[in-house]
């Protein structure tokens, strides 16, 4: 019952800090209330969708036979890295004109990007919550046998409770940032985020051989990083990082980080 | 860069002809065996065979798989070329019992 405690609580663990993220930031800007509602919305519809996709995934496993799941997988990894890449552009792009917008008391550029917020905040919740829910109907068999239907309930509810104190403590202790600080990390974390799933994507690709690894193993850094232990295994998570990567991978990302260096310097300079 | 894409898209996989084959099966949410051996500097085929009825997802961070497997279902995986060394595998579903190591040698 342990494992159901920490499976729920990591699959979400990363949705929490993006919504988290961009509650956050939100609130900063004293945006209106439907932004929020926005944002609420794009959870909810993300709860759904994947309560409905694992529903499917579980009645009709064929799908599972083909490439489906993994082409499913790769979409929404493929959208939330477009839009995190873009919320953070566009994030970039007003975080310099706030004073003034916030004068002005004009927040409309934002009003435009509610719909990608919500998008994104649904997609967040998403890519981990159909392996959740995956993951918790062969559980609920398994209990159901087992006659312990009401401890997996006590611990799944206990592992979103964990998800939603992290998310608490992740507000409370953003205040004392200054808002130019919490914008900088924030935004350093979702480019991070948002380069993992490009290695997950790629991952993905070579597996599936729609890409060539061109060089497996290309360098081997699991001496100095194994990502093991509590705290690596974050890490990992947050990174994509992998100790012994393929050429194709490295390029990849190279070519991701250097899109994004580009882009955030165009932004910067015609603001 | 698209260009450049393009290309890495097309280029043809690598294909090796006979291919060294390795089972393992999940029951109870514990892999039989839990530690096997793979031939080194080569592809070979994984194959993953889930006899319980709960999902499973087949995952190592070393070897960089990250699959689901249905309940009854078999997944097959094409793996390496892996330098020699040990490389863990384990259930992410149930990784307190299903946990592995292949050896590549």
């Amino acid at each position: 019952m342990y494992s159901s405690f920490i499976i729920v609580f990591r699959e979400s663990f990363e949705a929490v800090l993006i919504v988290g993220i961009l509650s956050a930031f939100l609130s900063q800007r004293h945006e209106k209330k439907k932004a929020f509602q926005y944002l609420g919305l794009g959870v909810a519809a993300g709860l759904l969708l994947s309560v409905l996709v694992g529903v499917l995934l579980w009645k009709v496993q064929d799908l599972l036979e083909g490439n489906f799941l993994e082409w499913f997988q790769i979409g929404v990894m493929a959208v939330a890295m477009a839009l995190i890449v873009h919320m953070c552009l566009w994030m970039n792009k007003h975080a310099r004109g706030l004073k003034k917008e916030l004068e002005v008391g004009a927040s409309h550029a934002l009003e435009k990007n509610y719909a990608s917020l919500a998008v994104l905040a649904g997609l967040a919740v998403l890519r981990e919550g159909f392996e959740t829910v995956l993951f918790l109907f062969g559980s609920l068999m398994e209990a159901e046998a087992k006659g312990e239907m009401g401890l997996l309930a006590l611990t799944v509810l206990a592992g979103i409770a964990a998800s939603l104190v992290l998310w608490f403590l992740f507000q409370k202790g953003l205040r004392f940032l200054s808002f130019k600080t919490f914008f900088r990390i924030t935004t350093v974390f979702l480019l991070i985020t948002a380069g993992s799933l490009l290695l997950n994507i790629t991952n993905h690709l070579i597996q599936m051989e729609v890409l060539p690894a061109l060089k497996p193993n290309i360098w081997d850094t699991s001496g100095l990083f194994n990502g093991e232990g509590g705290f690596g295994k974050v890490i990992v998570e947050l990174t994509g990082y992998q100790a012994s990567p393929a050429l194709t991978t490295v390029l990849l990302y190279a070519a991701f980080w250097a899109t994004v260096v580009f882009l955030f310097k165009e932004t910067s300079s015609k603001a | 860069m698209r260009i450049f894409l393009a290309v890495l898209c097309f280029l043809p996989s690598l294909s090796i002809a006979a291919e060294k084959v390795i089972e393992i099966r999940i029951k109870d949410h514990v892999f039989i065996p839990s530690k096997v051996e793979a031939p080194a500097n080569e592809v070979f085929q994984l194959i993953v065979i889930n006899e319980d009825a709960a999902f499973e997802e087949f995952e190592s961070k070393r070897m960089i798989i990250e699959k689901f497997v249905g309940p009854k279902k078999t997944l097959k995986l094409k793996v390496g070329p892996l330098k020699p060394g040990e490389y863990d595998f384990f259930g992410e579903f149930h990784p307190s019992t299903a946990q592995g190591i292949l050896t590549a040698k």
